[in-house]
């Protein structure tokens, strides 16, 4: 699990961003490929579409050029830029949502059907069921069970109060209660 | 910890990010409450299914690139509106010229300060003493230290008579050349030579 990197690693990319206030590239670079696996993955799970994830992505390094300046450390490094990425994230899968309930409508169409009650089923139907929480719900998710982030960081990252975290994660549980008994068998 | 307040910690214990106080309460509910039991195991079946998805990695080298070409279209405005337009010519051409070549100067040095070391790995490798398609005529191609302060090189071109025609090139190299056709260029290479933040100076063409 890509987990929250130890507090020495945290100064060292505190460091980074002063050297990105000023202007320095190579610590942008150095901190570009530091998160571009890391909020790559994440990304795609969200929509497997590599021009979303660059797009997210370069927008989330476009903000830190622009504000590195004003972190204050008041949170770590990386739930700061988690945060960028998740706004950045939500805008554009709310953008997104409306072209794809079409692309999906027309994908029903001629559908086939995964009931073979494999590996590679369960997986679509998780995957099917995630894509139909609301977005928060499933950020929440995401960024609880992928990202391996605690409730306080969720909260940080995505501006809402721990109550609020702890909600959605009880609805998108709630909502994906249907696929349990198929993941009990992957346990 | 009451029921409900145990069933809202069960993911952050499944993901361990949980306080020790934390974990200790909910771990005790857990020793009495089957249905929390029951929700602990869903729940670790969950993050197994999620972090057991499908994997995609992209490359990060093709999309640094688009990073760059943002950043520097969206911060260096200057630089795209090189050349200047047509002006009236009731001015003196050299002040032209020289006023041309100072907002040449600043720009190519914006350049080189924000030169990226990617560049480096993209660009057409090339050493400082190949030969580059240039302006026709004498000139000099020159290295300076990358802690030289902007004022400090305009001032050294100015007592020098010299300007920069071409670069910084991905390895930093400037391509100077007269400021006016009254100068002349190889004669300032001594004392671009003599100057401590000269890296290189060498004659360029015939």
């Amino acid at each position: 699990m890509p987990r929250v990197s130890p507090s020495t690693s945290d100064c060292q990319e505190a460091l980074l961003l002063q050297r990105i206030a000023a202007r320095d590239r190579h610590a942008l670079e150095e901190l570009y490929h530091a998160y571009h696996r890391r909020l790559s993955r994440f990304l795609l799970r969200l929509a497997p579409r590599y021009d979303f994830a660059d797009e997210v992505i370069n927008d989330t390094f476009w903000v830190i050029w622009r504000k590195a300046g004003e972190f204050r450390g008041a949170s770590q490094v990386s739930t700061w830029i988690m945060g960028i990425a998740y706004r950045r994230a939500l805008r554009a899968l709310r953008a997104a949502r409306h072209e794809d309930a079409v692309a999906q409508r027309l994908r029903d169409g001629g559908a086939e059907d995964h009931d073979s009650g494999d590996a590679v089923a369960t997986q679509d139907w998780l995957a099917q069921a995630m894509r139909e929480l609301p977005e928060e719900q499933r950020l929440a998710l995401e960024l609880a069970y992928f990202m391996g982030h605690s409730c306080e960081e969720i909260a940080v990252i995505t501006g809402c109060p721990v109550g609020t975290v702890k909600a959605r994660m009880f609805h998108a549980r709630e909502k994906l209660r249907r696929c349990l008994p198929q993941l009990g068998g992957a346990a | 910890v009451n029921h409900q307040q145990a069933w809202d910690l069960i993911p952050w214990l499944v993901n361990d990010t949980l306080e020790s106080a934390e974990r200790e309460e909910l771990e005790q509910h857990l020793a009495d409450c089957p249905h929390c039991r029951g929700e602990l195991q869903a729940q670790r079946a969950l993050l197994q299914a999620i972090i057991a998805g499908p994997r995609v990695e992209a490359m990060p080298r093709a999309s640094l690139q688009k990073l760059w070409a943002r950043i520097d279209a969206r911060t260096a405005p200057s630089a795209s509106r090189q050349p200047p337009g047509p002006r009236r010519r009731a001015a003196s051409s050299w002040r032209i010229a020289a006023a041309a070549g100072v907002m040449l100067l600043l720009v190519a040095s914006l350049l080189f300060l924000l030169l990226p070391a990617q560049q480096q790995q993209t660009d057409e490798f090339r050493t400082v003493t190949d030969s580059v398609a240039g302006p026709a005529g004498e000139g000099i191609r020159a290295v300076f230290a990358g802690e030289m302060p902007l004022q400090e090189l305009q001032s050294l071109l100015e007592r020098t008579g010299l300007t920069v025609v071409a670069g910084p090139t991905a390895s930093g190299v400037f391509t100077l050349g007269p400021a006016t056709p009254a100068h002349d260029a190889h004669a300032a290479l001594p004392a671009l030579r003599a100057h401590p933040a000269v890296r290189f100076a060498e004659p360029v063409g015939p």
